[in-house]
């Protein structure tokens, strides 16, 4: 057994980054169908469009800065657009298969060819019967990406605490309910096999779902299938499992579940839910349920929460003398930082402060609607605590100073940040074992930054304003998410 | 066939981001704005000047002009920038947006004149020929102006290109006791580039033989080409050229230069004299290409098998049989090579466009006498250590 977080911590710190720039703009609708594909075992995604698409697309956003180095792409001309690029699509399919000998190929068309309306699907019906390698077209839902302007007010509203739901259009979705219909076969359902879809777990081996599958395997249920990072031979085999798991972009699996009856969950991980040692029993707990093994697991799993917080309660005893101030630049965290620091690590909580601000997401509001959706996001996170905590809504920099000065420790997501500033952690584990190591491992760091007497200020503070940067994050709000005018009404 | 080089909207993009102070509006799908960015930030990080209309459904069935005349207000109205380029894409050409109609109604409503376009259709050609609208853009803008004694241009410079900064210190303080930079052409502020026709000499770096040919035109200034300035020998040749084309003597500085530079690759030689008659393959554009053979032959005794110019060779399956077909045990190359390396397993060194596997802020440029150091040091911890580095 691993007896420190050192892979925990090489994945957030040396695997699992995500480009800067994707603050600024979207990668399109390719971008996700390029991850899907390229990360298959022995799979190949083919881009159908111009040179110049096949040039930056290599550069894939959720691939932690790898580049999918095995993307073809058909090279379109003026000429193509105008004539049809049926010809280089099947030239470049038979010399892939020839040189790679790839046992998928996935065909990704860029907006270019969404607009000409290449007859892929002829080109497809055309080759499959002279080749082994299986043939995929990955149909474009979007010419470019999702309407936002209609679906973001609406999915951020049903679910004020997080921007996820129907807003992601790269392509991820396409490509997997492409795999759904054309790879997958129907299979003998085991109901001890579970599949894990890592699309936020990354490409690399993630130690959250090791740990999972660590305590899956103690419960006698096995992990059929790492989707997508598995073999077409696996994909094919996939509706084994009687549960899929996932943490966003949900529509495929909605498809597998119509197709072949898998049922399916969204891991409301450490962002939304299934926080503390009553969220990870929670979250095993309703995998049994799914999977129709409550009966058997639910005692085993209570013993294993209660050994652990025997284990753990002497330590968040000694912390719950310290006091702690929260500020958040953006609200929609208020409600997880309450509940892991007041709640699951006991800090007695001093003061709340949150920031409204009219960007991104936040830009689909008016002042008056985010002012209510913070408070209610803080009243909500205060719900769990029992004792008064004050909060107040945009707070000037003075105020906070005292409140710093006035407490043990200062959490938060500001820019100006203290000596006695802790940050959020970077992980929390999904497995009992781990997160047992994880609190203790927290603990120790919120004890080293009490205790920190050096008051100088880290280089983070020296940020000089760029007007230039700023506008090209506002240009998305504007050109994007305002599109439309009015505001959404709660 | 694996076409995947860049397309025209990105030769013209890399030309007119290179202007300090102008604002990029690309009018096209989001892709576009996503790639452009992505190779550009990672060289010049913070440099954040570019946006774009967000071309969507509601486009392909309305045209795409009102949201490029509200783009374009944005635009002028928040970027701090002294010019706008609207560079249009693949899908506004398709669907046949009248971008030129809609820039000159809101330059004429709003009595504006620095707004410019370039149509730049991905599928209609290669990066270079985008390269050339956008210089040919610039250069109608230029008038002709007096001349400055001893002043070079010099041309062939991009804001994304790997090192830029670095290189361009270090080849200033080779040529700054004897020339007058007049201005890096595109890489400069848009005042500091209208005073382009100021130049008595246009220094070109291999490639760019056709900007130098559209100023001869233009203004009647002169041009010599060079290679980019590798190397200690390389440096020389690069000063010589420039300087006798001038009729100016080296000056005493670089020699000092020279010297330093040399005493420090003298530790080196017993590491340097292990690098001789290995094989090594060099891929990237013609401004680098040509200089760094030179270097790595002459000066170090290597052996390039395989020199390619991706701007002459397309398609990326070709370059990797070439590769794979040769005895190279080093690769030089943008950071897309990195892949065939580990494949290969050998060392690779990222020095040309794009590069977006590697931060450098630092004065560690790799041209001039300066620069020298830095690349041969690179290149001695990738390959003398390869083997307590690699994976294997």
């Amino acid at each position: 057994m691993e007896t420190n977080l050192r892979e925990f911590y090489k994945n957030s710190y040396l695997y699992n980054r995500l480009p800067y720039i994707h603050e600024f703009t979207p990668s399109g609708k390719v971008s996700g169908a390029i991850f899907a594909i390229s990360t298959i075992k022995n799979s190949i995604p083919i881009l159908h469009g111009s040179s110049g698409c096949g040039f930056h697309n290599k550069y894939v956003c959720r691939r932690s800065l790898e580049p999918a180095y095995n993307l073809k792409c058909t090279g379109l001309k003026e000429k193509d657009i105008i004539m049809g690029g049926s010809d280089k699509l099947k030239k470049t399919i038979l010399e892939t298969v020839k040189k790679y000998n790839p046992s998928l190929i996935g065909i990704i068309p860029a907006s270019s060819v969404d607009l000409t309306n290449d007859d892929i699907e002829g080109v497809i019906n055309e080759i499959q019967p002279q080749i082994s390698c299986k043939l995929i077209f990955v149909k474009s839902k979007k010419i470019s990406h999702a309407d936002k302007r209609s679906n973001a007010r609406k999915s951020f509203c049903d679910n004020k605490k997080n921007d996820d739901g129907n807003l992601k259009s790269c392509g991820f979705s396409e490509a997997m309910e492409a795999i759904v219909q054309k790879v997958m076969k129907p299979q003998k359902v085991d109901n001890n096999l579970i599949n894990i879809c890592g699309f936020y777990w990354g490409i690399n081996e993630n130690p959250i779902v090791n740990g999972m599958k660590k305590e899956f395997e103690e419960m006698g249920i096995k992990i059929n299938a790492f989707i997508p990072n598995c073999s077409v031979k696996e994909l094919e085999t996939a509706p084994r499992a009687a549960l899929n798991i996932i943490t966003s972009r949900v529509k495929w699996v909605m498809k597998m579940k119509e197709l072949y009856g898998t049922e399916f969950m969204v891991v409301r991980n450490e962002d939304y839910g299934y926080s503390g040692l009553d969220g990870i029993e929670e979250f095993y707990l309703d995998v049994a349920k799914k999977i129709g093994s409550y009966e058997k697991l639910s005692k085993y799993l209570n013993k294993r929460k209660i050994d652990i917080e025997e284990k753990l309660k002497k330590q968040l005893f000694l912390l719950s003398k310290y006091t702690c101030v929260i500020y958040c630049e953006d609200f929609r965290n208020i409600g997880k930082l309450i509940n892991f620091y007041g709640y699951v690590l006991k800090l007695k909580i001093k003061y709340i402060a949150v920031t409204v601000k009219q960007n991104r997401y936040m830009s689909l509001f008016s002042e008056n609607q985010l002012f209510e959706m913070a408070k209610e996001n803080i009243i909500d996170g205060l719900s769990k605590l029992d004792y008064e905590v004050p909060w107040k809504i945009n707070f000037n920099n003075d105020e906070m100073i005292t409140l710093e000065e006035d407490s043990d420790i200062c959490i938060g997501d500001m820019c100006d940040k203290s000596s006695k500033h802790i940050n959020p952690p970077a992980f929390i584990p999904l497995d009992f074992d781990n997160y047992e190591k994880f609190i203790i491992h927290y603990i120790d760091m919120i004890n080293r930054t009490i205790l920190n007497e050096n008051k100088s200020l880290p280089l983070a503070n020296y940020n000089k304003e760029n007007v230039n940067e700023e506008v090209s994050r506002k240009m998305w709000d504007i050109l994007w998410l305002q599109r439309g005018g009015r505001k959404y009404e709660l | 066939m694996n076409c995947d080089n860049e397309c025209r909207l990105f030769g013209a993009y890399r030309v007119v981001i290179s202007i300090k102070d102008s604002a990029i509006l690309i009018h096209s799908t989001v892709g576009c704005n996503w790639g452009t960015l992505a190779f550009h930030m990672t060289s010049k990080i913070n440099d954040i000047r570019q946006t774009s209309t967000v071309i969507y459904e509601e486009e392909i069935v309305n045209g795409g002009e009102k949201i490029l005349e509200e783009a374009l207000e944005n635009t002028v109205k928040l970027y701090e920038a002294k010019i706008v380029y609207v560079i249009t894409g693949c899908i506004p050409e398709i669907i046949n947006d009248d971008s030129r109609e809609v820039i000159n109604k809101f330059k004429q409503k709003n009595n504006l004149d620095n707004i410019f376009l370039l149509n730049e259709p991905g599928f209609n050609d290669a990066a270079i020929r985008g390269m050339e609208s956008a210089f040919k853009l610039l250069i109608n803008e230029m008038t002709p102006r007096q001349i400055i004694k001893n002043s070079i241009n010099l041309i062939g410079f991009f804001s994304d290109d790997y090192k830029v900064d670095s290189d361009l210190i270090n080849i200033e303080n080779m040529l700054k006791d004897s020339v007058y930079i007049n201005s890096i052409f595109p890489y400069d502020s848009y005042q500091n580039i209208m005073k382009v026709p100021s130049a008595l000499l246009n220094v070109v770096l291999d490639g760019f033989e056709f900007v130098g040919e559209m100023l001869k035109e233009k203004f009647g200034t002169p041009y010599i080409t060079v290679s980019y300035p590798y190397g200690i020998s390389g440096s020389r040749n690069f000063i010589n050229k420039i300087l006798s084309e001038l009729s100016t003597e080296i000056p005493k500085s670089f020699h000092e230069k020279e010297i330093l530079s040399l005493e420090i690759i003298n530790k080196l030689h017993p590491f340097i004299d292990a690098l001789k008659g290995m094989p090594v393959d060099i891929i990237g554009d013609k401004a680098r290409i040509y200089g760094l053979k030179k270097f790595l032959e002459i000066e170090l005794g290597m052996v390039v098998e395989a020199l390619v110019d991706t701007e002459q060779k397309k398609d990326r399956e070709v370059i990797r049989d070439e590769i794979v077909g040769s005895n190279s045990v080093m690769i030089f190359g943008s950071s897309f090579e990195r892949g065939l390396a580990d494949e290969l397993d050998i060392p690779f060194l990222q020095y040309t466009y794009p590069v977006f596997d590697k931060i450098s802020v630092s004065k560690s440029g790799y041209a001039g006498v300066d620069g020298v150091i830095f690349l041969l040091e690179d290149m001695l911890n990738l390959t003398y250590f390869y083997m307590l580095n690699s994976k294997c």
